[in-house]
């Protein structure tokens, strides 16, 4: 498949007053297909922008290299690059209507009147500002100046479009409409579009692929069911989401499994394919709606339990806090399918607890404290 | 019906000392003005006023203004019209060109402060407060003092002799007038959105065409309240003109000055008026230009 952007190593080091360092992005690699709808997904701070910046030639690394559509961009200023920008908070040209506008990126490219009107003309229709050729930006609702801004760049028909939180500023309704549509026209116009956010939902919503991004680093990148499902490190399980997380110690490994022993208490087998040795700290995360919780009515000696610590009604969904161990709480969410015709549960009731050992991950980091360590080697567990 | 009697009283006195205290903010509001702009009052009414003497009043009469533009009144009053008439154009003269040339550098020091860093840049912001802070006097007299030695030094070196003429005062209005210029185009700079020149490029415009297309419309009403201030304060500036100019190169203020040495006539507060009516027009078209970019 063809790279559409490539990054090469790329770091980037701010030097701030009185000379401190600062490094935005460090030794980062990464490859953006063409035509697929990209998104860089990481906590304000992260460095997105900073990297979104590289790619469109406001920044240059300190290190590496930036490659778009197989040409290395070095010394390639911002004019000169085949990409657009949708920008934050849409930097539209005060002094100019939204045709000029539209305009100003084609007349940069010399070309004949007639056809500017034409482009323009096409490009409004496509994201329905007609009639509103001749309003200046300030005339206009924020989504209005959200579809000026986006008509500007597509326009110039880049091979690729980079956005920087273009939906921010918008009201909730209007974002998820926005996002919607957004997807719809990446998808006709086949164009790739590397989108900037630190919304996980709406990444989850318009992406192809995702790269999670912390601290100047991307943790891992992949479908957003990859992401969700099989996230790599507690950061992004986190970041993504919610998510339960059980610190234990391998005590066993055998046929595809572990069997982790969680706070010094309790027994859990999931699978889990790789080499581990026996007596490794790991942490295992379990999404809280594929818990399902059931009255403690079997008497056997069998499965999880737990007690009810917190029930929380939030209209879709009833939220269980559980308490598993000593330590260890289990946030369940049960989707609200019926109403009055679900098992309720009262504080302090003894539940059962239930999870597919497959939808359990298991990450190879954590630490536990030294006392949960001592009690490991000392007393043997418990049961399940 | 009787227990509303209280209640009504209350009201009135509350009615009563709104009344005052609406009266008493009136009186103190058109006290302030009355300080500020009586003088001016009187300067314009009595321009129009029939009697040599500023004091009485003697009816009113156009005879000042045509006095300044046919030379001689009925009464066969000479005000050097001629004279009144070189110096305006003196002073238009160097208002005109000193505004243009330190507009044009007051916006380069303004765009270099605020889009570089460099070394010395700290220093030239410091250096460019100097002229609006020191007072005109001392401008003036270093100015007078610089252009001396300059000219003695020619003499010397190349035995070009050079004396203060209306092209000293121009200098002496450029250097002043570039301070002026820099801090307002400056505060515009400052304003613009950096997002907006990205844009610029990241549609395809080089730097000079992002500064012709986006920066310079943008910053442009800063310019031109720049300039018309600059314009403005070259026409009122007494002082510096004073030690600068030569003989024969006085600007309006300059011989208006001389004037009142001799007589105070009517004529003086007819040209005063109609220098108060320039400089008003111009403020108000740049309060104008400055409403209409925001
Ligand atoms: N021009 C700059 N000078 C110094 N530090 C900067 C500059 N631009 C960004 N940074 C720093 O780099 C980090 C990443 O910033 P940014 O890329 O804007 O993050 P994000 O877009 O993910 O919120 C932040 O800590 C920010 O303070
Ligand atoms: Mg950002």
């Amino acid at each position: 498949m063809n790279h559409a952007i490539e990054l090469v190593n790329v770091s980037k080091t701010f030097r701030g007053q009185n000379n401190r360092e600062f490094r935005a992005i460090e030794q980062l690699n990464l490859q953006i297909h063409d035509g697929e709808f990209f998104s860089l997904l990481g906590p304000s701070g992260c460095g997105k922008t900073t990297l979104l910046r590289m790619i469109a030639g406001f920044e240059t690394p300190t290190a590496g290299e930036v490659v778009i559509h197989g040409e290395a961009m070095r010394d390639r200023p911002a004019f000169h690059r085949p990409v657009n920008t949708v920008f934050q908070n849409y930097a539209l040209f005060p002094h100019l209507t939204v045709a000029e506008n539209v305009a100003f990126g084609l007349e940069m490219d010399n070309l004949p009147k007639a056809q500017i009107r034409s482009r323009v003309g096409d490009v409004l229709a496509l994201v329905k500002l007609n009639g509103l050729e001749n309003r200046r930006p300030r005339q206009l609702s924020g989504g209005q100046q959200q579809r000026v801004a986006l008509a500007r760049a597509l326009v110039k028909k880049p091979q690729v479009l980079l956005f920087d939180e273009p939906l921010g500023a918008l009201d909730l309704k209007l974002r998820k409409a926005m996002q919607l549509e957004l997807k719809h026209m990446q998808q006709q116009i086949g164009i790739t579009f590397v989108y900037v956010t630190h919304d996980q939902e709406e990444a989850l919503t318009m992406s192809n692929r995702i790269a999670v991004m912390s601290d100047g680093h991307i943790l891992q990148v992949g479908t957003p069911t990859d992401i969700y499902e099989e996230p790599n490190c507690r950061f992004v399980a986190d970041f993504i989401g919610e998510s339960n997380f059980l610190i234990g110690q391998v005590i066993e490994q055998s046929m595809g499994g572990i069997v982790a022993l969680i706070d010094g208490e309790l027994t859990l087998s999931v699978p889990y394919e790789p080499e581990i040795p026996v007596g490794k700290i790991i942490t295992l995360v379990i999404r809280p709606e594929k818990v399902t919780i059931h009255p403690d009515t079997s008497g056997e000696n069998h499965g999880l339990r737990g007690t009810v610590k917190d029930v929380v009604y939030i209209g879709t969904d009833t939220r269980f806090v559980i308490q598993l161990t000593s330590r260890s709480e289990l946030i369940v969410r049960r989707q609200n399918i019926h109403h009055g015709n679900l098992d309720t549960f009262t504080l302090g009731e003894q539940v059962q607890i239930r999870v597919a050992p497959n939808s359990i991950r298991v990450l190879e980091e954590g630490s536990l404290s030294p006392d949960i360590v001592q009690d490991t080697i000392n007393t043997p567990p418990k049961s399940v | 019906m009787n227990s509303a009697a209280s209640p009504d009283f209350k009201h009135t006195v509350d009615l009563a000392i709104r009344h005052v205290g609406r009266f008493g903010l009136w009186a103190i509001t058109l006290g302030g003005l009355a300080f500020l702009y009586l003088p001016i009052a009187i300067l314009v009414v009595y321009s129009f006023n029939a009697s040599r003497m500023n004091a009485v009043w003697r009816g009113f009469t156009l005879d000042w203004y045509r006095s300044l533009f046919a030379g001689v009144t009925e009464s066969g009053v000479d005000v050097t019209n001629a004279q009144i008439w070189d110096a305006l154009w003196n002073s238009l003269w160097v208002g005109g060109i000193s505004t243009v040339v330190a507009t044009i550098l007051g916006t380069l020091v303004a765009l270099a402060l605020e889009r570089f860093r460099f070394k010395g840049r700290n220093a030239l912001e410091a250096l460019l407060f100097l002229p609006i802070i020191i007072p005109d006097i001392t401008m003036g007299i270093s100015l007078l003092v610089l252009f001396s030695l300059l000219f003695q030094l020619l003499q010397t070196v190349l035995g070009v002799r050079l004396v203060l003429d209306l092209n000293t005062v121009m200098i002496g209005h450029i250097t002043f007038n570039i301070s002026y210029v820099a801090v307002t185009v400056r505060s515009r700079i400052a304003e613009l959105d950096p997002a907006l020149e990205e844009a610029a490029m990241d549609l395809g415009a080089d730097e000079l065409r992002t500064f012709w297309r986006v920066t310079l419309p943008l910053i442009f009403p800063g310019i031109l309240s720049g300039a018309l201030l600059a314009f403005t304060l070259s026409l009122d500036d007494f002082v510096i003109t004073f030690f600068t100019a030569g003989v024969g190169s006085t600007t309006l203020p300059v011989f208006v000055y001389g004037m009142i040495k001799l007589a105070v006539t009517p004529a003086i507060n007819a040209i005063s008026t109609l220098m108060l009516l320039a400089s008003l027009l111009i403020v108000l078209l740049s309060l104008a230009l400055q409403r209409r970019s925001t």
